[in-house]
């Protein structure tokens, strides 16, 4: 009864940790099991359609990484000040960039920018409260370095350069 | 450009002010645990911390959907807990011989390890910058905006259409939470407002805390419960990404497993004051459950359905339960199954009556939900291929039943007795795991792509149910001795 209990404890944490933890003797993890069992399965023209591309994110084992970095941080005085700066632009860089100007209510993102869909998005959700709009009165811009053109540069970020058109 | 800028936002240090709008939040919070028991409770019994702080997040989602105006509804919610401590002195001063009335010696053990793990867990949490696709585009976008119009309908620019692809749908009780942090500290970063998380897992903590010692009276292993608990609640597949980088479906799994947890106690025990407890608690974890995510609200409807039909016997013994039904002889029965719902619908109700006069149920998503499902089920491989998808994409899905499986056999071949009500989980997490086959069937988006981006996390809930189940298994089945009447056990289930 004794090894019957630990077995099943055994396999409760298992089941808890598939993706992550591997199994003796077999140096696969159940998921790197199941994932072999369903290739040699599955009929062709499903496997054709792709396979499970997204998993897990961070595992647990990050903590002791990130404890280290919380106490580092901590000795540095970086951590106060992170978590006393108001508008900290991370992980956008140019949201930091734009509110440095409390005079822009609104901006303009070149089409340049626009068309990378991700990062559009990340500057219209991150750049709030200031608004982007898709034409209008403003004459502030968000550009590619290679396209300012005759504006005035204000402020230069990693993701885009921010400036003031006549 | 020195003409252009103006002043730059100094950086402020927390002052008084902050400190104490920070203090009065917390006394909102921690202060309803009164509240919500001794009033609830009627003074007969001894309310749990971790139902308090859950009643704090659903009274103050209330609070800010009846006054719109968060500094109103801290207000409000703050006015609200006052008044439970209120109550609370004067009831004390008038029945000093009622236990219920006055602090447990034996609770501050727990209230110990809770505010211990709840600083810890705080500081991992702000050590990190909102960065992540969900996190950053939806919910904590969400509560920028309510956080600068100080208003949880945005005064009504939600309705906007460049927002429609931030899930305006999505309930609010996260963003005002995070809206409500960054209120008290009295600015906006990618640190602070993700404190909020704490707020969302102190009930969980508490929880936990509770569930970890009470079973010194029930069980024999307590350490072995110990850690199942603490395994299953933080330290499953993906707990370090989920339930500190501000996605919200880590959290609708846990809460979905605790009340499930619950309901199973409320429906076992439910003579007893524990039963009564934990059908409360049951109850306002569904409601939160409901205000965190859209899934959430469709596993609370399902697990709530499970446990009314376990309560009225229909899963052990359908023809007899409608025969009783139509007879009329289960009145207490079906007026408790009223309540269950009416309580769960409230809010509800409500969020989907607001979020639909403020135009949140604008989506990019468009109809013709039932000719996609038939054109992929009649298309060769793709229904197979989605139900791979749904059972082995994320790793605790599978293995997990096996499991299950092994621990039914077991007790059936021991003749060892699962109560009807143990189920609860397993049961809801299959019926959750249909739901999500339905919706990948009906989605309007490559389904390669949606399940790529989802399956794993969507699989977070029914796959920590089934591991909910199991953990009753072996906690009941190995480790304890129990015993219970002959009409629930498996072999008449």
């Amino acid at each position: 009864m004794f090894l019957f209990r630990t077995l099943i404890v055994v396999a409760f944490l298992y089941t808890l940790r598939s993706g992550t933890a591997k199994l003796p003797g077999l140096g696969l993890t159940p998921q790197q099991l199941s994932d072999k069992v369903w290739e040699k399965s599955a009929p062709e023209q499903v496997k054709a359609l792709g396979h499970f591309t997204e998993r897990f994110g961070t595992p647990a084992e990050g903590y002791p990484k990130r404890i280290a970095t919380l106490l580092s941080d901590f000795r540095d005085g970086a951590w106060t000040r992170k978590l006393s700066t108001p508008f900290l632009g991370e992980p956008l860089e140019i949201a930091s960039a734009i509110r440095k100007f409390p005079e822009i209510k609104s901006i303009i993102v070149a089409p340049d920018i626009a068309e990378n869909d991700e990062l559009y998005q990340r500057i219209f959700e991150g750049i709030y409260p200031t608004l982007v709009l898709e034409q209008g009165s403003t004459n502030f811009r968000l550009v590619s370095s290679s396209n300012v053109g005759n504006c005035q540069i204000l402020a230069k970020a990693k993701e885009a350069t921010l400036v003031q058109c006549p | 450009m020195s003409a252009i800028a103006k002043s730059l936002p100094k950086p402020r240090r927390l002052h008084l002010y902050s400190a104490l709008k920070l203090f009065i939040l917390l006394v909102g919070f921690t202060a309803l645990f009164y509240l919500s028991g001794v009033a609830t409770l009627r003074d007969e019994r001894r309310p749990t911390l971790s139902l308090g702080l859950a009643a704090g997040l659903l009274t103050a989602i209330i609070c800010a959907m009846l006054t719109t105006n968060i500094n109103a509804a801290l207000l409000a919610q703050t006015s609200i807990a006052m008044f439970g401590i209120y109550r609370l002195y004067t009831r004390r001063l008038g029945n000093r011989t009622n236990p219920a009335l006055h602090p447990n010696p034996s609770s501050w053990p727990q209230m110990a390890v809770f505010m211990v793990l709840i600083f810890i867990f705080s500081c991992i949490l702000i050590n990190d910058p909102i960065a992540d696709w969900d996190a950053r585009s939806i919910w904590f976008y969400h509560a920028k905006v309510i956080y600068y119009t100080k208003d949880i309908w945005a005064h009504g620019q939600w309705a906007e259409q460049a927002n429609i692809y931030t899930h305006l749908n999505y309930p609010k009780l996260f963003p005002l939470l995070a809206a409500q942090v960054a209120n008290a500290f009295g600015f906006w970063n990618e640190y602070i407002p993700k404190l909020a998380i704490a707020l969302l897992a102190c009930p969980i903590l508490a929880f936990f805390v509770e569930s970890a010692l009470k079973a010194q009276r029930n069980h024999r292993a307590i350490p072995v419960n110990f850690l199942l608990l603490f395994m299953m609640l933080f330290m499953f597949d993906g707990a370090g990404f989920y339930l500190t980088s501000g996605y919200m479906d880590g959290w609708v799994a846990l809460y979905s497993i605790c009340a499930s947890m619950m309901l199973t106690t409320a429906i076992q025990q439910h003579h007893s004051d524990d039963g009564r407890n934990s059908r409360i608690q049951a109850l306002v974890f569904l409601a939160i459950l409901s205000q965190i995510k859209q899934e959430g609200l469709i596993i609370a409807v399902i697990l709530l359905a499970v446990a009314i039909a376990v309560t009225l016997g229909t899963l052990a013994q359908p023809m007899q339960s409608i025969k009783r039904i139509s007879s009329g002889t289960t009145p207490k029965t079906l007026r408790t199954a009223a309540w269950y719902s009416l309580f769960l619908l409230g809010p509800v109700v409500a969020w989907l009556i607001a979020s639909h006069i403020q135009g949140l149920s604008l989506s990019h998503y468009s109809g013709n939900t039932l000719e996609r499902m038939t054109a992929k089920l009649t298309t060769s491989g793709q229904p197979t291929w989605i139900l791979a998808n749904v059972i082995f994409h994320n790793g605790m899905i599978f293995p997990s039943l096996a499991l299950a499986l092994v621990m039914t056999i077991h007790a059936a071949a021991t003749r060892k007795r699962l109560m009807t009500a143990d189920f609860l989980p397993l049961i809801g997490s299959l019926v959750y795991l249909v739901v999500i086959f339905c919706v990948y069937l009906a989605t309007n988006a490559d389904v390669n792509w949606h399940m790529a981006k989802s399956a794993g996390r969507v699989g977070l809930t029914p796959g920590l149910l089934i591991v909910c189940y199991n953990y009753h298994c072996i906690i009941n089945i190995l480790f304890a001795d129990r015993s219970i009447t002959p009409q629930s056990s498996i072999s008449q289930a």
